[in-house]
């Protein structure tokens, strides 16, 4: 940084701390009605910025991004695709080959997709403590929580994918409407991760894995105990009052990540 | 450049680990000695940023490191104490994976990286995996990743730990260059390793500091308190129960000669030793005499 811009960058600090307009220069008189609180203010963004000056060139969030794609992206969407694909093979296994042409299970089972889908992320959002990675990761300028959202954008590409894989088969194979399609793959999708986030910020790092696939289970059952005793709950059609429950659940997981970001405190829950 | 830990404190459900702690660190090597459990680790985490103090602050040139964010990270390194790998990492990998977590653009983490590698002698095995390292290797590997971004303050968390003494020496020197014009804090309980390079110590004890000052300052607190005496050796036995023996050292002809610390002398030919560090240790920690005796 030459001494030009490091000077502006200084007055720029100066007019955010003392609330004068840019085209303004303040004078001593104004400075000492100030009481000491902001005078500590002042000073520590003037010190802000020196430090700042001493700081080398760094790249920003989009570049590491890119970076994270190279590294792990690719990783990350070769499990999700394997996952399902083991879904798939043990499915067809256990309830033969013919289960996909049955419109009696489509709906059934994209219940069971859209929530399994959501459950790939679950290794890597575990990795970083069952490599013992995360103090280190924790401690860089990205940080845990940066290196989080990274991941979910990366998990969420993949998500995105499959799922519309998944509906462009269901819409191809079957005569079911499509909006029960978007329904049955969507809503549990959303509580299944709207759940995943709820524990992400609230447990910490060794219990996360445990708590996870506990209420992934206990998901899956629940699926599994309507199928059976209210089968009528997977006719049903993508309605102004599923969209609202639908609309409703994003709320919810949209709420749940900015608590992550804003007010767990996840970085330390990482280190126990 | 000055990092001040202002009366920190960190309480966690069940214990507070860290106590009201005050400590002004300046360029140089600081040694942080305590026994397991003293709140070393949790100190070292306030300091490097990735744990929330429970109450004071910790400034860096007079800026709370809660208010400098990035810039705070951008100019220090931190090698925590269990520290692990992706199993997929090669050396060079990994280093290329925390220079993009530092944000270092392309150029300078090839840089960075070639620099280190030769530095620390891992260019033979930058495209090895990881995990078929020695030990000692790994270590360096965990060091390098702490230089990458030439920080101007260091925090390692039990560093040597592993090392032989070949690796522990060329660490000590690495160490030494390094902290001319750096903040370099150490966290140890293998005093020896900053007993010749630390310009400055701090003793914490069940969370609280007990002492600061040169290591010549601190080895005073054990002076007059450390003895040396040649005893029988069918007599080992019985004053192993009586005195805190630190060292001893089988001399032939049915002799041992020991040393111990005690306010006094408790045999008849003991005569007062020079006292080092690790003996201000063992008189501050006689848990870890008796864990060493075990």
């Amino acid at each position: 940084m030459n001494h030009k811009t490091f000077e502006m960058h200084l007055e720029a600090a100066l007019h955010r701390s003392t609330d004068i307009p840019a085209d303004q220069t303040p004078g001593p008189d104004l400075i000492n009605s100030r009481n000491q609180g902001h005078m500590d203010a002042v000073i520590w963004e003037l010190k802000k910025e020196v430090v700042k000056k001493r700081s080398r060139k760094r790249i920003g969030f989009s570049d590491f991004l890119l970076l994270q794609i190279k590294m792990t992206g690719w990783k990350i969407w070769l499990l999700q695709g394997m996952m399902f694909l083991g879904f798939v093979f043990l499915i067809t296994a256990i309830l033969g080959p013919y289960i996909w042409l049955d419109h009696r299970y489509t709906t059934k089972l994209l219940c069971y997709f859209s929530i399994l889908i959501s459950m790939t992320a679950l290794p890597f959002l575990h990795r970083s403590v069952h490599y013992k990675m995360q103090e280190v990761e924790a401690a860089t300028r990205f940080s845990s929580m940066r290196l989080l959202l990274a991941k979910m954008l990366l998990l969420g590409i993949g998500d995105v994918f499959l799922l519309n894989m998944v509906l462009i088969t269901a819409a191809l194979r079957t005569s079911i409407y499509t909006g029960s399609l978007v329904l049955y793959l969507l809503f549990p999708f959303l509580l299944a991760n709207g759940g995943a986030l709820f524990l992400i910020g609230h447990l910490n790092a060794g219990h996360f894995l445990q708590g996870s696939l506990a209420f992934y289970t206990l998901l899956i059952t629940l699926v599994t105990v309507v199928r059976y005793f209210s089968p009528a709950f997977f006719q049903q059609t993508l309605s102004s009052g599923w969209l609202a429950a639908c609309a409703g659940m994003t709320v919810f997981c949209i709420w749940q990540l900015r608590y992550i970001i804003y007010r767990s405190s996840y970085s330390e829950m990482q280190l126990n | 450049m000055e990092l001040y830990v202002n009366n920190v404190s960190k309480q966690f459900k069940d214990k507070r680990a860290v106590d009201h702690v005050t400590l002004n660190i300046t360029p140089g090597v600081w040694g942080l000695l305590g026994a397991n459990g003293a709140g070393k680790t949790t100190l070292m985490r306030m300091i490097a940023g990735i744990m929330k103090p429970t109450s004071g602050r910790i400034e860096y040139d007079g800026i709370p490191i809660d208010r400098l964010k990035d810039e705070y990270r951008d100019i220090f390194g931190y090698l925590p104490q269990e520290f692990g790998f992706y199993p997929e990492f090669t050396v060079k990998n990994y280093l290329e994976y925390v220079s993009a977590l530092k944000g270092l653009t392309a150029k300078e983490s090839r840089r960075r990286i070639s620099d280190l590698l030769e530095q620390l002698t891992l260019t033979n095995v930058c495209n090895k995996k990881i995990a078929k390292l020695s030990g000692g290797m790994k270590r360096r590997v965990g060091i390098a990743q702490a230089l990458l971004n030439d920080p101007e303050v260091l925090i390692l968390d039990e560093p040597t730990s592993g090392l032989d003494p070949a690796e522990r020496v060329r660490f000590r020197n690495l160490l030494s260059e390094f902290a001319r014009d750096h903040i370099v804090l150490i966290s140890t309980h293998i005093v020896p390793d900053v007993e010749y390079i630390a310009t400055r110590n701090a003793v914490m004890k069940d969370g609280r500091l007990i002492s600061t000052g040169t290591t010549e300052e601190l080895v005073k607190l054990v002076d007059g308190k450390v003895w040396s005496a040649m005893i029988p050796t069918k007599y080992l036995p019985e004053y192993e129960q009586k005195l805190r023996i630190v060292n001893l050292r089988n001399e032939g002809d049915d002799q041992v000669s020991i040393r111990y610390l005690s306010e006094r002398p408790r045999t008849e030919d003991s005569v007062p030793a020079v006292p080092r560090l690790e003996d201000l240790y063992l008189w501050l920690f006689p848990q870890d005499t008796l864990e060493r005796e075990g």
